[in-house]
């Protein structure tokens, strides 16, 4: 009888098994139309949807971005528009394969986090010169009403405009600076005292004595913390030191009078001895001071293991940008202090040199957004760039969720951001170091410092000058490839050109179009000027590195 | 059956009526103004008997690098440059274009073979002579200065700052496009003569014209100041100046720069 039955039983199981698959696949269309449509889905197609995706993952940005996102919704939705903003987070270390095959694949977020070079930007991203200097809306009854979107920052965008293509893709969103984190405890068991060092003589009495400490007491102690893998503090505190040093070099009369000396005519006046090569140099010496208070092994460990290594109260100091500030502090067990990096006092011997304290105040913004050229909803998307970028907004998101500067004027800086305060400084820009001009140049001179530190050198600033005059052709090479990229350069531009006129042959432009795009157009004429005179600067910079080379300065010892 | 054709008419009528559908010329306008070339080739071919799809698709060709074709792109530039049947306004892009590309291609020598014997400069006349008072003409006579410019030779330089100067003398177009050639005149001045005397008087005009990038405005009137101040000598106009710096751009990292030098002049002066 059971036997009888089974094939009425298995019909029935195919028939149910097929209806399952059947509604699955429905279902699974359904979904997937709802998550990929354009405007939201099949449900709600009146609901205009944009994506913003980025990189940061620190504590309390995407809070503060969902906040943002909620406040945003609501306002528009009490103006009877539907809309929906969603938030796409990809680590760091995927990001950049990741946003280049969005931008390639044409069908990218339509806000997304800029890295890369000029040229990506200037392929995929829309130029937001014209809409810079409109009033942002959003600042309607705050300290900034009736300024300009550009003008409502703390450096007026300058640290967004692009070099290359004098165009700025994006717009940024946060301040930063490099300040130092001190574990309080571990400084008052060591020197018995609360003070914090007020100069880099004190910080290196300090260091010794918690060198001293850990060996008293059998721990192993590392005066200061440094993500050495990507030798980012190095850099950070050799240029602050060389700028101490050197800023003084920015108000030599240059040729064209900008307000920054330009690295061409530092390395030209540095080929012809016309600096103290002295003070040039002083900076490599005291790099070697701060060194002998790294770990052993720092070349190798990265930011995390650093921060680790700081939580376990291993570490006295830790220089370190205002972006891991609240993650440093709050992850913590211990009380943190934040502190500026010390400046040469007078009782240093380079105080002879010390130039003053370079300003802060207006530059540093970074965390730049911008439209890609394919999004589809760029009226929305730019709007909810000067939503984001608003006075209340960008605190809101910036000092209230993830404790970062914000970008915007007149920002109110409470708690802990009261650290991170743009430095006023001696009215002074910091000074750069001309021992490098590119990328590669950029890490021959930092594992020159390196070795330096964990070879312990003797003569540190003449091993560091011949390493440098070594190094040459490395950078003539680099200035070599800049000066050919430039007729690449000039014809992107003109390419740039008639794409602009080609929006300007279209008799039916709105007027404000119309206007955005001669703005644009007549941009671009000023922007191929400024490449001219920088083709010109580029080789300036080779005569000078060449007349260095031939004139072989290694046999000159430096005192 | 008669009602449903009605309602079909209509609804197509309306459909057609609400839809913000571009036109033809427009779609090409401006699929290459947003430098999507696919795009742009796509809608070349659909449209191929339009003018506009003519020139875009040239275009394409030259400045399109990943499907290249300068052979075609530039033969066609110069064809719809030299047909006088064409719109002025195609004429002259396709004529600028052409110019530009073949002068920045055979600045590496031997690796375009193709843009050899092509006399820019020829074009570079017609268009500043055919349309003097054209943003074009601005372009056009940057181009040409630029390649003088980088010539090496001391009577090209010149050569080049007097085709700017009388360039200027005669133009009455657009006044945005006058800063970026007072900016270059000053350079000029400058890399060649160390003539700042000259140099300030560009720069400000450019100034006084109007300068589009605000980053740039913001650096020429301090270069004005600097120059007054480090180069001439004129401790009155370096003052006027660097106030005026101040007061435009107070927020700017080169504003407590701009104080102190005012500061350590009235010192100087007591």
């Amino acid at each position: 009888m059971a036997k009888k039955d089974l094939p009425e039983n298995n019909s029935f199981a195919n028939k149910l098994g097929l209806f399952m698959a059947l509604a699955f696949y429905v279902i699974s269309v359904i979904m997937v139309a709802i998550n990929t449509s354009e405007s939201s889905g099949i449900i709600d197609s009146d609901v205009e949807t944009i994506t913003i995706a980025h990189w940061q993952l620190e504590d309390g940005f995407r809070q503060g971005f969902d906040k943002a996102i909620k406040q945003y919704e609501a306002m528009k939705a009490k103006e009877g528009k539907k809309v929906k903003i969603i938030q796409t987070t990809v680590p760091f270390r995927g990001y950049k394969q990741w946003y280049i095959t969005q931008l390639i694949s044409g069908d990218p977020a339509d806000l997304i986090e800029l890295i890369g070079s000029s040229r990506v930007f200037n392929q995929y991203f829309i130029p937001l010169s014209s809409y810079i200097s409109e009033i942002n809306p959003y600042n309607k009854n705050t300290p900034l009403e009736g300024y300009l979107w550009k003008d409502t920052y703390i450096d007026g965008m300058s640290s967004t405009l692009d070099p290359i293509y004098a165009e700025y893709f994006g717009v940024g969103m946060v301040f930063h600076s490099v300040r130092m984190y001190v574990n309080k405890k571990l400084l008052f068991d060591a020197t018995g005292s609360k003070k914090m060092p007020q100069n880099f003589n004190e910080w290196m009495i300090c260091c010794k004595k918690l060198r001293e400490y850990g060996k008293k007491n059998g721990k192993s102690i590392i005066p200061i913390g440094v993500r050495g893998f990507d030798k980012r503090t190095l850099e950070t505190v050799f240029r602050n030191y060389f700028s101490q040093l050197n800023a003084n070099l920015n108000d030599i009369d240059s040729t064209f009078c900008f307000n920054k000396m330009p690295a061409a005519e530092l390395i030209m006046l540095m080929s012809k001895n016309k600096l103290n090569r002295d003070r040039l140099l002083a900076a490599v010496d005291l790099i070697k001071e701060i060194g002998m208070n790294f770990s052993k092994g720092f070349t190798a460990t990265d930011l995390e293991q650093t921060k680790f290594l700081f939580f376990t109260g291993n570490v006295g100091f830790f220089p370190e940008g205002s972006w891991n500030g609240w993650s440093v502090i709050k992850n913590s067990p211990f009380e943190v202090e934040v502190i500026n990096i010390p400046l040469i006092g007078v009782n240093n011997r380079y105080h002879k040199y010390f130039a003053g304290q370079a300003t802060e105040i207006g530059s540093n913004v970074s965390g730049r957004f911008g439209i890609p050229k394919a999004s589809k909803k760029f009226d929305l998307a730019l709007d909810f760039l000067r939503f984001l970028t608003s006075y209340r907004i960008n605190q809101l998101v910036m000092a209230d969720n993830c404790k970062w500067p914000p970008a915007v004027l007149k920002a109110k800086y409470k708690g802990i951001l009261e650290k991170f305060k743009p430095i006023k400084g001696d009215a002074l820009l910091a000074a750069s170091p001309p021992f490098s001009v590119g990328r590669k140049s950029r890490t021959k001179m930092l594992e020159t410092l390196e070795r330096i530190i964990v070879e312990n050198i003797d003569k540190p600033k003449m091993y560091f000058w011949n390493e440098f005059i070594a190094n040459l052709p490395f950078m003539m090479e680099e200035v070599k490839q800049s000066l050919d990229s430039s007729e690449r350069q000039f014809f992107d531009i003109e390419g740039q050109r008639s794409s602009l006129t080609a929006g300007l042959l279209d008799s039916k432009l709105s007027t404000q179009k119309q206007k955005a795009l001669e703005i644009r157009y007549s941009m671009g004429l000023e922007n191929l000027v400024e490449r001219i005179r920088q083709e010109y600067s580029a080789k300036v910079s080779l005569e000078a590195l060449e007349r260095l080379q031939k004139e072989n300065f290694v046999v000159q010892e430096v005192k | 059956m008669k009602k449903i054709w009605v309602m079909g008419c209509f609804l197509l009528i309306a459909s057609s009526l609400l839809a913000k559908d571009l036109s033809p010329r427009e779609q090409v306008l401006e699929a290459y103004s947003n430098m999507q070339y696919p795009q742009a080739r796509k809608l070349v071919n659909r449209y191929s008997k339009l003018p506009e799809s003519r020139l875009v698709k040239a275009l394409c060709a030259v400045f399109d690098r990943k499907k290249q074709d300068l052979e075609y792109g530039l033969t066609e530039l110069k064809n719809i440059y030299n047909d006088k049947s064409f719109n002025s306004k195609l004429r002259i892009q396709a004529g600028l274009s052409y110019a530009r590309a073949a002068q920045t291609l055979q600045m590496r020598e031997g690796v375009y073979p193709i843009t050899e014997g092509i006399d820019y400069n020829d074009i570079y006349d017609s268009i500043k002579s055919s349309w003097p008072d054209s943003p074009e003409a601005c372009f056009a006579v940057v181009y040409q200065s630029q390649s003088l410019f980088e010539s090496g030779k001391k009577e090209d330089k010149a050569k080049g700052i007097s085709i700017l100067e009388n360039f200027l003398s005669h133009y009455k177009g657009p006044k945005n496009f006058l800063a970026a050639i007072n900016i270059l005149l000053a350079d000029q001045y400058i890399i060649n003569y160390g003539d700042y005397r000259k140099a300030v008087k560009y720069l400000s005009y450019a100034h006084k014209s109007g300068i589009s990038n605000p980053r740039s405005r913001e650096i020429i009137l301090f270069r004005i100041a600097r120059t007054y101040d480090l180069k001439l000598r004129d401790k009155k106009s370096a003052q006027k100046y660097y106030r005026l710096f101040i007061e435009k751009y107070p927020n700017s990292s080169s504003a407590p720069i701009a104080k102190r030098y005012l500061r350590e002049m009235e010192v100087k002066n007591g």
